[in-house]
Order: structure tokens, then sequence, then C-alpha cells
């Protein structure tokens, strides 16, 4: 998704001479490209995030479009309430790209793994959060901040997410997989872990439908669709608060008739604080290929039960 | 914005319209703070020569009327000296002195930290160590998009502990914005007490120095001092800090150098009596 992105934003730069690229220290052989195709819009500003967040609220007020890109932790919670006050505030025209999210940084341990950012981003008043799911959609994100003016959270993978068939798609959202009754149940997912859903919906042969949100703070404007649903789940690498199934669960709650929901993610990122690959980290907190498994079996079984009463 | 050294008659009438500025803006902070029983009255008449020596330059006022890229830009990062920075902006005539009047009161923009929606007023701030690093943003941008105009902001002593100022130092001289200058409004005076005793940072020139700025030191209500610090900062080889030594509460005798002045609002009586020893000055 990294390299979508940069390479979305090179060819951009090309025609949009406002564009400027903001590294805080990191995007060692993905950055280099841009930086040597544009010199003078390519700053490799150092290891001060809340410098060089409120640096970007002033580029973007002379008129410039701003990237800043770094570790998607670094990139949100460190400088915060500069995203808060100086961005979010101000309306500012700067896209906070986060690299890493969720668990994907893997043994290199807690500082790194990207779980709360989300909901930290969705805190920020008329923050655009972006959740592209592979390199496809990413070039597509970027594409949705290029277009808009104003502050968004590009939140991306660290690298080699596999390209994923899009059935439908949406400014909000993608389905990925349609099984043999596609209104049996509906699951919702966002972000890199949707290969390993749509993989654990085709090894089981998954009845329902299974849907990556792009834009999750909009979500609410698929109310009505949602509805279609007796059975929806969210599976997602963040925590509950803050996270997609938050929102959705808000906007369930508007109705009186409601579907079977399940909530699947990050329940306590501290019940395991010790080092593993990123699919070891995953199975831990039940959102590995082998856990969804398990729980797509069990929504379908679930939904053939109610269908039968 | 050019700047040369002024013939004796047009500097002293330059530092007799920015001192009658100044005057004016102590008058606006008591009463506006008075009126609706708001704080940080002290921080406001220690940067009032300041404030001053900056707003009453008709050049400046011309360029933020016409809002053009090449302006000069003022970022009060001390947000919380409001009051005095709406005074500056309403006396010089940037700011319409009606909507002026209604400093805090409901649904009025004129918000208790500079407030990004009164005209005049470059940025939103109220939490110390944001102005920097967003003015060394817009004189990096200046520089990229050759646009003329210094970009000036106006930081208290002890919102120099805050990292985020350092970080903003760092990368302005590293990158060379010499259209950057900063004031240091230094009234020794922070939140709990005495800046020395709580973190000291003197000599502040020299953690400036160390950081790649030029520096001076000057008396913040010197007005000479003041236009030989905006004029030299114009031109410097590096991001300029002037150290401006200021007496918080200056101006008022009962309020200067006390820290609960940072805190407490004029009642009338108070008032009343600051505006008198202020109209016999």
């Amino acid at each position: 998704m990294r390299a979508a992105f940069l390479g979305a934003l090179r060819e951009a730069a090309a025609k949009d001479d406002r564009i400027v690229l903001v590294a805080g220290d990191l995007g060692f052989s993905v950055v280099e490209d841009f930086a040597s195709a544009y010199p003078d819009r390519f700053f490799s500003i150092g290891i001060n995030e809340q410098g060089a967040m409120g640096l970007c609220a002033g580029l973007a007020s002379q008129g410039l479009k701003v990237y800043y890109y770094s570790i998607a932790n670094f990139a949100t919670l460190r400088c915060l309430e500069q995203i808060r006050n100086d961005i979010s505030y101000h309306g500012a025209d700067v896209t906070i790209v986060g690299v890493g999210a969720g668990l994907v940084y893997g043994s290199a341990g807690y500082t790194h793994w990207a779980v709360e950012d989300l909901g930290a981003m969705m805190l920020m008043p008329r923050m655009g959060v972006l959740t592209p799911f592979d390199q496809v959609s990413a070039v597509d994100a970027t594409g949705v901040t290029l277009s808009r003016k104003g502050p968004h959270y590009l939140r991306l993978g660290k690298g080699g997410e596999p390209d994923l068939t899009q059935l439908r798609q949406s400014e909000l959202h993608a389905t990925l997989w349609e099984g043999r009754d596609a209104t049996s149940g509906l699951v919702l997912t966002h972000g890199a872990l949707a290969a390993t859903v749509v993989n654990a919906a085709r090894d089981v042969q998954f009845a329902g439908t299974v849907i990556a949100i792009t834009e999750p703070r909009r979500v609410a404007e698929l109310g009505s669709e949602l509805q279609r649903f007796p059975q929806l789940t969210v599976i997602e690498e963040v925590v509950h608060l803050g996270g997609l199934g938050n929102f959705v669960e808000r906007e369930l709650l508007r109705h009186d008739q409601r579907p079977q929901y399940t909530w699947r993610g990050i329940e306590n990122i501290l019940s395991h604080v010790a080092s593993g690959s990123h699919e070891q980290l995953q199975s831990v907190h039940g959102i590995d290929l082998a856990s969804i498994k398990s729980l797509l079996r069990d929504l379908d079984s679930r939904a053939h039960q109610r269908s039968g009463e | 914005m050019k700047s040369e050294a002024l013939p004796e008659g047009e500097a002293s009438d330059r530092i007799a319209t920015a001192v009658d500025l100044a005057r004016r803006i102590r008058v606006f902070a008591l009463t506006q703070t008075s009126r609706v029983n708001s704080s940080h009255i002290g921080a406001c008449l220690s940067v009032a020569d300041i404030l001053a020596a900056i707003y009453s330059r008709p050049e400046l006022r011309e360029e933020l009327q016409s809002g053009s890229t090449d302006r000069e830009v003022v970022i009060l990062s001390k947000g919380h000296a409001a009051a005095a920075l709406y005074g500056a902006l309403s006396e010089s005539g940037v700011l319409d002195p009606a909507t002026a009047a209604r400093f805090a009161d409901f649904g009025s923009h004129l918000l208790g930290h500079a407030s990004h929606h009164v005209p005049g007023v470059e940025f939103s701030t109220g939490a110390l160590g944001h102005g920097l690093p967003i003015a060394t943003g817009v004189a990096l941008a200046k520089m990229l998009r050759s646009h003329t105009g210094i970009v000036t902001c106006i930081l208290g002593d002890g919102e120099c502990n805050e990292g985020s100022v350092w970080e903003a130092a760092a990368i302005a001289s590293h990158h060379g914005l010499n259209n950057l200058r900063v004031f240091v409004d230094v009234n020794r005076q922070q939140g709990l007490g005495a800046t020395n005793t709580i973190l000291n940072l003197e000599p502040l020139e020299d953690k400036w120095q160390a950081f790649g700025w030029s520096t001076m030191r000057i008396d913040a209500h010197d007005h000479a001092a003041l236009i030989l610090a905006l004029a030299e900062s114009q031109y410097a080889a590096a991001p300029t800090a002037i150290i401006a030594d200021s007496v918080k509460g200056k101006g008022v005798a009962f309020m200067e150098n006390r820290l609960d002045w940072h805190y407490k609002s004029p009642n009338p009586k108070e008032l009343e009596l600051a505006l008198k020893g202020l109209a016999s000055t």
C-alpha cells in the first residue's frame, strides 16, 4: 500500500506543484523516488512529530497540499494536540499518512502496534479517515485526498498486501465476497485484514457477504444497507473504542430492528505483550486466518438455524 | 517591506505612534478583561509594547487588509494575551471596534485565546508551543513559493519550556529560514511562580544561539529598541530571536511583577485606578 500511495502521489505531483511530502525520518527505500523527482517538495524533517505537524499546518496555510508520512502511532498519537488544534480546527489541507496499521510491526513490539490510531483520528473533527485494503484501493484513497481539500488520515499497511477482487464499490466501501446466500449475513472489515477475511470466507465458503469499509466515518450512510442483513459482524485489527464496530453499533442503535451483531477485534491489547510475527499476534487476539474461519463457520451455522425457525 | 535607517524626525514620530498605540492596547485589554471577568491581563500588559511596535506600522495594516501572500504573517503563540492582540488589531484599524467590544461575549468570535475567526488573526493559539512550528511552516512555504514577507512569532518565556518550541527552532535554522523571527516576552513569571524557580532557561540568548539563531536582547518596553530590532531582523542571515525583557503587568503600578495578575481580573475599582494611571503617562 505504501508504494502504491507514493506512486500515486508522485504522479499527481507532476500536475500539481502545491503537493509537498514531509517525511518523519521514515520511509527508507520507499520515499526516494518522490524525493529525487521533486527534491524541493520533499522534506525529510527529522524525528519531531509535534514540530512537524505544526509545520504542516503552516505549510498548508500558504496554499500547499501537504502529506506527512510516518509510522501510524507516531504520526497520530505523538502529535494529537497539533492534529486537533492546528490541522483539524483550521481545516488544513494536510493528509496524515500512517504506515503499519494494526499488529503488522509484530515483534517490534507495543510502541509500534497501531491499534488506537484509528479511534484517535475518528475523534478529530472534520478528519476524513481512509482505510484502504490493498494497492488498488490505496491508489483510490490517495485520489480521494487529492480531490478533496481538508484534513485526512490515510491508514496504510506495511506492504505485501495482495490485490483483492472488488465485486462492487463506492467511495466508502468495496464488496469483496458474496456467498451462496449473500443476504444471510454481512461481515464488515477494513485495512489489510480484509485479505485474511476474504481468504477465510473462500476457505469455508462463507454464505454471506464480506465488505471492506474504506471510509469508516461515513458508515452511517450505509444505514439502510446494513438493515438488510439479519446478521452483522465487524472484524477489525484495532481496539474496540473508536473503531469501525463502535460506529456501526451507534448506527444500529438508531433502529428498533437490529441484526444479530458480533464484534471481533482486539479486546485487550495488553493481554499479550510479547514477541510474535504478525500472524502469531493476530492469533492471540482471534483475528488470524484460522480464528476467522472458525468465526465465519459459526456465523453461517447460526444464520442457518435462524432461517430454519 | 523596506526598512532603512530612519531619519531622526521620522524615528521619533514612529516611536510616538507606537507608544500611543501601546497605551490604547493597554486600555482595551484592561477594559475588556475587566468587563468579562477574564484572566491574563498581566501577560497582555507585558506584551503590549511589542504588539504596538508591530501593528503601528501602516505597511502591515495595508498588507493585512489586502490579504496578499507576500504579507508579513504575525502569530501570537502566547495566545492567552488575546485581549492585547485584539486591542492592537482594533486600535490600528484592522478590526472593527464594535466587534472588538464584544470580547468573550456569548457567540463572539473574540475568544479568550487568539482566534483565527477574528479578522487579522492568522492562527488560533492558546495551547503553548504550537505557534513556532506553525510559523516555521509558514516561513518554509514562503521560501518554497518565493513569497516575500517576514514571519513574526511572539512567544512567552514560560512557553519556552515546551519541547515543540525547540523542535521548530532546530528545523528553522537547519532550513535557513531567515524570513522568520521570534519575540520572546520575558516577563519572568509563569503559571505557578517565577520562571527561574520552576524551569530556569537562562541565559535564553545562549540557547537560541545554540540552535543556530541570530539573537538580540532588548528591553520589551523601549520603543526605539523595538523599532531597531524589527529593522535588523528583517535582513538577518539566520532566523532571529529577539529576547525582550519585560515586566508582567507593565503600565499598571499595582499589577507589575505580580503573579496573581496572570489569573485575576480587575474589578471596577481596580480598573478605574489602572486607567487613571495610564492616562497620566
